[in-house]
């Protein structure tokens, strides 16, 4: 026996056994090598060592967002994989248990029970299908625009995008939970995001349906190109649920306007729909984003500062990222940064904002602050790029085959910056459970700000600050994925000074 | 209620049963990949999608699924994602100087045994690192690791035989740096 199957032998065996043969073999050759006597003995060693190494990091972060998708999980049915995930279960709440699925929304009705725990520390809230406890009156009339060309991002919501197996029993409640409210939410800005008006106005309630058809319903989205819904809170209200939330509307013209409010999640005939809403316009559509307003940390020195350059597909556009980070103290990066994007032979590509310089305003922290370029509609032949970034001097390159896809090719291809955003405010409130602080900024105005769980916040030495410990007085810096309208963030380097 | 009584009502759709499989399984898949990774972050970002893969092809699996197994593939399979993904960023630095080179002792020094081993798996190739993992920190059988991996239990056998012998050559390394400078 050699060496080499002696070490082989000594690490089968963590694993099984030795046949009696090998392992007397073993024990003969370990009897006259040193070197594999050394190897034993730190094998053992460190594998003890990585069996010491702590096995779980459970993490609130990794439960929040399982749940938002869980939440948001009709896209399995869109995509025609709820066959059998939606069917549910008599066996789990006993076989004499009437069964009847209301689908997509994970919704059982039953003889008066849900069916066991709730999904990942929901509250369940069990109401009757023939309630009259709704609240309607204090209900803002929706989608009262005054004309069509009106945005209509505020109106609401409705029934589950699979409709209600009927039940052979009689009226049985409908347990809606706050994972349910949720879903409801985000499944009508989902259905309208897809331009699926009829899904969406099937989510109305009658009293919001309010006599307009689908097509004065449709037409009300004319002029909104994308909504985007954060969801700050579920509470119960009155037997319905509450679902509070900020809404950034993108409209066609590229302009940005947001609202908050709350709509309320209940149920008629039978099926969940929101029932009522509460939702008004925060930001005139004027209000412009808050200038990014000056430095209030340290400018940064190029001395512990670093660029990278990534590139990544999105929905048929190329995201362009150069992500900086500094190794200290979070600091204040203002220059002009330049990205272009040539062919192989290393010229210029025709792309409208090409080598163009944008002026620069980012906190820079330990973590990536990303700036992100958007690179549109490029029907050229070119396949190989080279995409550089330069800064002060400095520069980046990255060799990429990734291409946006052609969309009109009469039309130029474009490369524009979208992010970051950069703004600072002093707070005003932070009220704990509503994930938003309320930040007044130096135009003036006082904006609550949603505070999303990809944003990192720190001290200004670069320390982790929790989002509940933002005190009334802060000052706050950020910048990266944040709202132009200053309303929401996520993915943002945020810094917080006292 | 036994876990292939969960697993079988999570693959019919029941969403509480897919909790009860989260809340047992989240904090060692995250756990797993912070050590496959080397970051919290970006281990929490993996994690996130390991669950949210598993979720929505759980209903297309077959009965007597090995959840446990099934799922270290899906999280596995997502870091490799991310470690093909990671290779197009490369940081540069900003200043103009390069500073002075931190060899492994200087590093050893300041390290703990923990740290140690940590560094020594940052070193090591993503495929030993696995493997080592999947049968050392998460106390996986060599069958169930070949599952997870899958491979025969024969080939699992080869990769941690390699894999243990670069563990323990790239810990010595920087080992006995260490103690040259102590």
């Amino acid at each position: 026996m050699n060496c080499d199957q002696a070490r082989r032998l000594l690490s089968d065996r963590l694993d099984q056994p030795l046949p009696p043969d090998q392992s007397a073999a073993l024990r003969a050759h370990l009897a006259g090598c040193r070197e594999c006597r050394t190897f034993e003995r730190e094998l053992t060693a460190r594998v003890v060592g990585l069996e010491s190494l702590p096995r779980s990091l459970p993490s609130p972060r990794v439960r929040a967002g399982v749940q938002a998708y869980v939440d948001r999980h009709d896209d399995r049915v869109a995509q025609g994989l709820s066959g059998t995930w939606l069917r549910q279960v008599g066996a789990f709440v006993g076989a004499a248990a009437v069964l009847v699925a209301v689908a997509a929304f994970m919704i059982v009705l039953l003889n008066g029970r849900t069916t066991g725990p709730p999904l990942l520390g929901s509250s369940p809230v069990t109401v009757s299908p023939t309630s009259s406890a709704r609240v309607t009156s204090s209900v803002a009339v929706l989608n009262a625009s005054p004309a069509a060309a009106t945005p209509a991002p505020w109106v609401v919501v409705g029934t589950p995008p699979v409709a209600p197996v009927t039940s052979t029993a009689t009226p049985s409640p409908v347990a809606v939970t706050q994972a349910v409210a949720r879903t409801t939410v985000t499944a009508y800005f989902d259905a309208i995001n897809r331009h699926d008006y009829p899904g969406a106005y099937r989510l109305l309630g009658a009293d919001l349906q309010g006599g307009q058809s689908l097509d004065q319903f449709a037409a009300g989205f004319a002029t909104t190109a994308h909504d985007a819904v954060t969801i700050v809170g579920v509470a119960p209200e009155d037997g319905d649920l509450a679902v509070s939330m900020v809404l950034i509307a993108t409209q066609t013209d590229g302009s940005v306007r947001s609202f908050s409010g709350r709509y309320l999640i209940g149920v008629e005939s039978g099926s969940i729909v929101v029932v009522g809403a509460d939702v008004h316009e925060d930001t005139p559509a004027a209000a412009a984003t808050p200038a990014a307003t000056a430095a209030a940390l340290p400018a940064c020195s190029a001395g512990g500062l670093e660029m990278a350059l990534s590139a990544q597909g999105a929905t048929g556009n190329v995201a362009l990222a150069v992500v900086f980070r500094n190794h200290g103290a979070p600091c204040q990066l203002a220059s002009a940064l330049t990205l272009s994007i040539s062919g192989q032979s290393g010229a210029a590509l025709p792309i409208q904002g090409n080598a163009e310089g944008v002026p620069l305003n980012i906190v820079v922290g330990n973590l990536e602050a990303p700036a992100t370029f958007m690179w549109s509609n490029w029907c050229g032949s070119e396949r190989q790029f080279v995409v550089s970034a330069v800064m002060g001097g400095k520069s980046a390159r990255l060799d990429q085959a990734i291409a946006p896809r052609c969309d009109a090719a009469s039309a130029p291809s474009q490369l524009r910056v979208v992010s970051p955003v950069t703004w600072a405010g002093t707070v005003v409130a932070n009220t704990p459970g509503t994930g938003a602080i309320t930040l007044h900024f130096p135009d003036g105005t006082t904006r609550r700000v949603v505070v999303g769980n990809r944003t990192v916040v720190t001290d200004a030495h670069g320390d982790t600050v929790r989002a509940a410990d933002i005190q009334a007085g802060n000052r706050v810096s950020a910048s990266g994925d944040v709202s132009a309208d200053a309303t929401a963030m996520d993915a943002a380097v945020v810094v917080v000074q006292p | 209620m036994d876990e292939p009584a969960l697993v079988g009502h999570a693959q019919a759709g029941d969403a509480a049963a897919f909790s009860a499989l989260f809340e047992a399984y989240h904090g060692q898949i995250t756990g797993y990949l912070y050590r496959l990774v080397g970051d919290r972050e970006v281990a929490e970002d993996l994690a996130q999608d390991t669950f949210i893969k598993a979720y929505r092809a759980l209903g297309r699996t077959n009965d007597g699924l090995n959840f446990r197994a099934w799922l270290y593939r899906i999280a596995t399979n997502t870091a490799t994602s991310y470690f093909r993904r990671r290779k197009i960023i490369q940081w540069l630095p900003f200043g103009p100087a390069t500073p002075e080179p931190t060899g492994d002792a200087r590093l050893a020094e300041a390290l703990g045994e923990r740290e140690l081993i940590e560094a020594v798996l940052k070193r090591l190739n993503d495929n030993y690192v696995t493997v080592l993992l999947l049968r050392h920190q998460q106390g996986m059988s060599l069958e169930e690791t070949a599952t997870v991996l899958g491979t025969s239990v024969n080939a699992a056998k080869v990769r941690l035989f390699r894999a243990r012998r670069a563990f323990v050559e790239a810990y010595r390394a920087l080992e006995s740096g260490q103690e040259a400078r102590a």
